[in-house]
């Protein structure tokens, strides 16, 4: 117990803490989702103004009719920059969970499928990887390659590898001897076939339930990183960024910071619930087919 | 095999795991671009290849990598862990120093999350799904939702702000005393608990949910012992074990988290030098401020499981 629970490491505190769903969860999450995915994808074209654009008449003012969430010192409308920012935020949350993902389950169902002296090894790897605190591993990722929205995305992705390999390990293990896999070792097929075509399309539930967790863990890794000026970098209306930026601001024109805060709070939220209403309804399908 | 047995396997697990640790990350560095030589003589270095030679081997980095990285091992076993470029002093102290900084936020931010979670988490499970429970849930879920910079800048706007209580920053501030200290530290503790608070909350309250249903609550609620006796000396003490395991972790999580609670806060520990030496490039800094920080993650996350192999005397035959 002590050790599983070591394994998944510094993401912990964030993941078992939950609520128990309601039926409703999927829905609200999945529209919360939905809202900041077309932000990301229309976000300029739908932003009141230009995120750049200084009012110079309109410096640090409360929000009024005319800017709804105020304009910051430079008079920029801040929600107009709320909107444009969604996209890095999105983005990098998105893209590293994939990679993650993708590298993750790799090795998970090589190092399940073949076992012996490469899972040894590969799964050592993983636990020197997770031995890092997952926000200071970020850290070292992008101090190398330099603070950027791509770079970003790899620590990102580097992060969550070990993580989800483990989790599509055992899931792989649990196929181990079931009939349709030894079926296709007695027939010839190669490691590459079985892997691929007979073990993955039985693991997507596990995936996917995990790439919600995931993807939670990423947008506060991106915003993070962002914050401490890692992530994306200015001009870019980022959230992250843009909360850290106006903290000398905060008393003053409180709106600068809040409404950003707000954005990543909402999406942190959203992702929770759909990856929560995800989880219930695959937990619900899988017990209606047995 | 007795407890001694198992301590010493995990004692001999983590010198293996801080060897790779260190390992990756002199790898990982190996990476950057351009070289300690190159930082120190800044521009100048682009023109004379003759003092940039010569700076190479005054710090060694004529040697290939892994001569490099076996000398900076030996030092750090003989409690040398080199000179920052960007300081231009010994790392070790400085470290030392930054430690005790992080700690005086880390260690009650600690205390009082166990203390809080504890309670809380007794009185979610006292009665499930009822008003207190939902309450309780709502907040430590907002708690989770929240990044550590906006639950900071939060109450900074707050305490610091509205009500003028206390300052934003920590880094201006001078002073002495246990009154400047609490000025000081409150409002960095105040966002580390409340980050690390609803884990322990919710673990305690899905383990004491787990411990009413025995039997023996039933019979102490049977024989008419007070509720609260009930909850907290009966079901309590066997709830626990999860409980003190989380907040084992969470101290170690605490260590990562803490670069963003020292950054909003401008608090001058182990975070905010991990940072500086991203921002100077200062790879030998960068080097032993990282191995620090994991270490000190592999410790607390070694120390979690011996709690845990204390109290639970099952797990040191598995």
């Amino acid at each position: 117990m002590a050790d599983a629970v070591a394994a998944s490491g510094a993401a912990l505190p964030r993941e078992v803490a939950r609520a128990p769903g309601r039926p409703a969860t999927l829905l609200v999450g999945g529209v919360i989702v939905g809202l900041f995915v077309l932000l990301a994808l229309v976000g300029p074209w739908i932003a009141p103004y230009d995120a750049e654009v200084f009012h110079g008449l309109a410096k640090m003012k409360a929000p009024s009719g005319t800017f709804w969430f105020g304009t910051d010192r430079y008079g920029r409308d801040v929600l107009s920059r709320v909107i444009v920012g969604a996209r890095t935020t999105v983005t990098m949350a998105v893209a590293g969970t994939a990679l993650g993902l993708l590298a993750g389950a790799l090795i998970g169902l090589l190092s399940g499928h073949l076992g012996g002296v490469v899972d040894e090894v590969l799964m050592r790897l993983m636990d020197i990887v997770m031995s890092f605190p997952s926000l200071l591993l970020a850290l070292l990722v992008v101090a190398v390659l330099g603070g950027s929205t791509a770079n970003a995305v790899l620590s990102i992705g580097i992060v969550f590898t070990p993580r989800v390999a483990r989790v599509v390990r055992s899931a792989t293990l649990g196929l181990r001897g079931a009939q349709f896999v030894e079926a296709a070792v007695v027939r010839g097929e190669s490691d590459v076939y079985i892997v691929f075509r007979e073990l993955l399309p039985n693991l997507w539930p596990p995936i996917i339930v995990e790439g919600c967790i995931r993807l939670s863990y990423a947008v506060l890794l991106s915003v993070s990183l962002s914050y401490l000026g890692l992530g994306a970098q200015p001009p870019t209306p980022d959230w992250g960024l843009t909360v850290a930026k106006e903290r000398a601001y905060l008393v003053l024109a409180p709106w600068t910071v809040l409404f950003p805060a707000g954005a990543i709070v909402l999406l942190i939220v959203g992702v929770n619930l759909l990856g929560d209403g995800l989880r219930e309804w695959l937990v619900a399908r899988k017990t209606v087919r047995e | 095999m007795g407890l001694t047995g198992y301590v010493l396997r995990r004692v001999g697990l983590l010198v293996v795991t801080l060897l790779a640790i260190s390992l990756l990350i002199s790898g990982i560095l190996e990476l950057l671009p351009g070289d300690a030589a190159e930082q120190i003589l800044g521009a100048w270095a682009e023109r004379s290849g003759q003092t940039l030679a010569a700076m190479r081997v005054r710090l060694g980095l004529d040697q290939p990598w892994h001569a490099r990285y076996l000398t900076w091992l030996s030092g750090v076993v003989h409690g040398d862990l080199g000179r920052s470029l960007a300081l231009n002093q010994p790392i070790a102290p400085l470290l030392v120093e930054r430690l005790g900084y992080s700690l005086r936020l880390a260690l009650p931010a600690l205390a009082i999350a166990g203390l809080a979670s504890v309670v809380l988490g007794v009185l979610a499970a006292a009665r499930p799904n009822g008003p207190i429970d939902h309450a309780i849930t709502a907040v430590t879920l907002t708690g989770v939702s929240l990044p550590a910079f906006v639950t900071g800048s939060l109450l900074i706007l707050v305490f610091a702000g509205w009500l003028r209580w206390l300052p934003s920053a920590s880094a201006l501030l001078q002073g002495e005393g246990f009154a400047f200290w609490m000025r000081m530290l409150a409002l960095p503790i105040a966002t580390l608990t409340l980050e690390s608070l609803a884990h322990a909350t919710r673990t305690t309250r899905s383990s004491m949910i787990e411990v009413l249903k025995a039997p023996y609550v039933r019979t102490a609620v049977l024989k008419g012992v007070p509720r609260w006796v009930v909850l907290f000396k009966h079901a309590l003490r066997n709830a626990l074990l999860p409980t003190v395991t989380v907040l084992a972790f969470n101290f170690g999580w605490m260590l990562g988290g803490i670069v963003i609670v020292e950054q909003v806060f401008s608090y001058p520990g182990l975070g905010s030098l991990v940072l500086f030496a991203i921002e100077q490039r200062d790879l030998p800094l960068l080097q032993a401020s990282m191995f620090f920080v994991a270490s000190g993650y592999c410790v607390a996350n070694l120390v979690a499981d011996v709690v845990y192999a204390l109290l639970n005397p099952r797990i040191r035959y598995a």
